[in-house]
């Protein structure tokens, strides 16, 4: 795998020789067809002019290498050519002084000499080359003898410490501006492969992994995002492996207890009072097991992400009075009177649904209700909705265990409740928060129950 | 006491007969309408138990012969709770509706309920101070609560109420109440009058049972 690191140094890079080539090749394209010709005529110009100057010695040969020498001493680089083929240099020596052709037509046919102009002289740097081909070359006659005179700049005493400067302030440029890339680039790409760590770690099911990154940018903000689904798997999985546990236990204990009991059944040994009491242990057992089996089915279509509520206005002080009425005999048994105060009214709901959180509530303030206690239901109008009340005089809720009681297989001390699944109440919050309403429990142990529902659409009748 | 019980599937069948058998009923089974309207011709019934969905004539065809034909007290029993249906079920004469899958006590107490109420001359709705009785319901509305009381107290108050101003020897109470008079039950009225008296004055009912002693009992009202 090519790292992103390693792909931003190479393209970086790339990019600094790129542009160093195209700028080489554009000061060339500009040196070429500008600044060659202008130096060119300048230095043939200062050429033509030292020629002169010579002629008009008239025959004074003595004075021409002194003149020579300290012309080339202002910052040139000079040879002066006989016929008889001698040269004699001025100035810092050539490192090459093959005449050309080209240059000897200037002492052969009294022609100008504009340096090269094959191979390598379209290259600028022919421009700084030592090398006697590389200068201007102009005739001249002293006693009638014909000299050629060949002149170039000295490249090193023009460069100045102008250029030094600007060498070394490129230079620290090029080197700060990759350095800093680097830097930044190593910035860039270290939370992104601890990101892809992490991820492996949560595709391992292993929730554990936190990021201690904190940046004010988009990487800090995915990192954070990160983190938070990482919370919320690890809660999830928590949850998760926690149902399956308390799923397996519920199934597992009434299928023990049906088990058994059958085997003492069938053994023929028990008594008739026994056999009925094993018979009952059997129903009770089966009669939670197809309530488990239903809570379940509706638990797990509650959590669908889209659970389309099938919603519409309904008497809701007829829907719990039957709910009522179908416990009449459980009132009964226990000697219980309800008191009912209904306002009058629709409330937009779902029936079947809330046909359910009813009949919890009922059956739960009836299970833990004493004998010959008083149950009191009241649905008021508050604003727009509605609130519903369901007390009892029952053995109420323990403190420590209010803040539990809708969490799912949560069992308030298992001897008070050996009927129940631990689901009931998780369902009714449920169903009462698809409805965006509330729910509310307000108990103390020993001294009853209150359970207020919140529902926010109802229409008075 | 004979009770029809009309339903396709053995197995219900059988567990309802059980039931109602255990509770001192004597149980009529048949598995459909047909059956059930060949064997009327020549027994009688106090009351059905008919299931909705059966092949042939379905339930409510079957109730509404039953109820206003032969005048026989019939619950309907389904395995949907859809309201359609319970609506369906009322119009066609049915005195009460059960869902699958029931409680045998629930089926029975309002097994109950009905014979005590079908076909006594007695009013079905009786208004006394700020009191109101509904029999067929075996609700108590007192100002704008609507209270709900075990069905014995009811059946007590009840006849109190239906001869205001007049002494129900305790005799007649328990004769109505517990179809016998039994010194076993003269300990349990005491203990539902006194209860009821509670009741009334915890939710501010204008009335009040006075004892009239060695005879029974007389429903006022307060001023």
């Amino acid at each position: 795998m090519k790292t992103l690191y390693r792909q931003f140094i190479q393209t970086s890079l790339l990019f600094l020789v790129l542009s160093i080539v195209l700028g080489i090749v554009l000061t060339n394209v500009y040196y070429l067809s500008f600044t060659k010709q202008e130096t060119t005529a300048q230095n043939l110009e200062r050429a033509q002019e030292v020629a002169l100057t010579l002629e008009q010695m008239h025959g004074d040969t003595s004075a021409l290498e002194p003149f020579l020498t300290s012309v080339a001493n202002l910052g040139y680089q000079i040879a002066l050519l006989d016929s008889n083929e001698q040269i004699k240099s001025f100035g810092k020596p050539f490192e090459d002084l093959t005449i050309t052709d080209q240059a000897r037509k200037v002492i052969e046919d009294h022609k100008i000499y504009t340096g090269e102009t094959t191979g390598l002289s379209f290259f600028m740097t022919s421009h700084f080359s030592n090398r006697l081909s590389n200068t201007v070359g102009v005739p001249l006659e002293i006693d009638n003898q014909a000299y050629a005179l060949y002149l170039r700049p000295d490249m090193n005493l023009l460069s100045s410490d102008i250029h030094t400067l600007l060498l070394a302030f490129l230079l620290s440029l090029a080197v700060v501006n990759l350095a800093g890339m680097l830097w930044m680039a190593r910035q860039l790409t270290r939370p992104i492969s601890l990101l892809q760590q992490a991820a492996k770690e949560v595709a391992n099911d292993n929730y554990s992994h936190t990021l201690a990154i904190s940046r004010p940018d988009e990487i800090g903000d995915l990192v954070h995002s990160f983190n938070e689904m990482i919370d919320r798997l690890r809660q999830n999985d928590v949850s998760r492996k926690t149902f399956i546990t308390n799923v397996s236990h519920d199934l597992q204990s009434p299928l023990m207890n049906i088990k058994g009991y059958a085997e003492l059944l069938s053994a023929d040994s028990a008594e008739g009072s026994d056999q009925r009491q094993y018979a009952n242990v059997i129903e009770r057992e089966a009669t939670r097991l197809s309530g488990l089996a239903k809570q379940l089915l509706l638990l797990s279509t509650l959590d669908q992400p889209v659970y389309q509520l099938n919603a519409n206005f309904y008497r809701l002080d007829e829907q719990i009075k039957e709910n009522v009425q179908h416990y009449r005999w459980r009132l009964d048994e226990k000697e219980l009177d309800v008191r009912l105060k209904l306002v009058k009214g629709n409330v937009f709901a779902d029936q079947e649904l809330m046909n359910y959180v009813w009949d919890n509530l009922l059956s739960n303030a009836i299970k833990y209700s004493p004998q010959d206690s008083s149950i009191r239901i009241q649905i008021s109008k508050e604003k727009d909705g509605c609130s519903i009340m369901v007390k009892d005089n029952g053995i109420g809720i323990m403190k420590t265990d209010l803040p539990h009681i809708t969490e799912r297989f949560y069992r308030a001390d298992q001897s008070r409740n050996e009927e129940g699944t631990g689901l009931g109440l998780a369902i009714v919050k449920e169903i009462i928060h698809l409805h965006k309403g509330k729910i509310q429990f307000i108990s103390r142990d020993g001294e009853g129950t209150q359970v207020v529902v919140y529902l926010p659409q109802f229409k008075e009748e | 006491m004979r009770i029809l019980v009309v339903d396709d599937e053995l197995h219900i069948r059988k567990l309802i007969a059980i039931q109602l058998q255990q509770a001192g009923y004597e149980p009529v089974l048949v598995k459909d309408a047909q059956e059930a309207l060949s064997l009327l011709e020549d027994q009688e019934v106090s009351a059905a138990i008919v299931d909705v969905m059966m092949p042939g004539m379905s339930g409510f065809e079957l109730t509404c012969f039953l109820s206003q034909e032969m005048d026989i007290p019939v619950i309907l029993v389904t395995a949907k709770g859809q309201l359609e249906d319970k609506e369906e079920g009322f119009l066609a004469g049915s005195e009460d509706y059960l869902v699958k899958p029931f409680e045998p006590k629930e089926l029975l107490f309002r097994l109950q309920a009905i014979l005590r109420r079908y076909g006594k001359a007695q009013r079905q709705k009786i208004q006394l101070a700020n009191i109101h009785l509904d029999r067929s319901t075996y609700d108590v509305a007192i100002n704008d609560e609507t209270l709900i009381i075990p069905m014995k107290e009811f059946d007590i108050l009840a006849i109190l109420a239906n001869s205001y101003g007049q002494t129900i020897p305790r005799s007649t109470i328990l004769m109505e109440v517990w179809g016998e008079v039994e010194e076993k039950h003269d300990f349990s009225l005491n203990t539902h009058i006194k209860r009821l008296r509670e009741r009334l004055n915890n939710y501010g009912a204008k009335i009040e049972i006075q004892t009239v002693r060695g005879i029974g009992y007389r429903l006022e009202v307060v001023q």
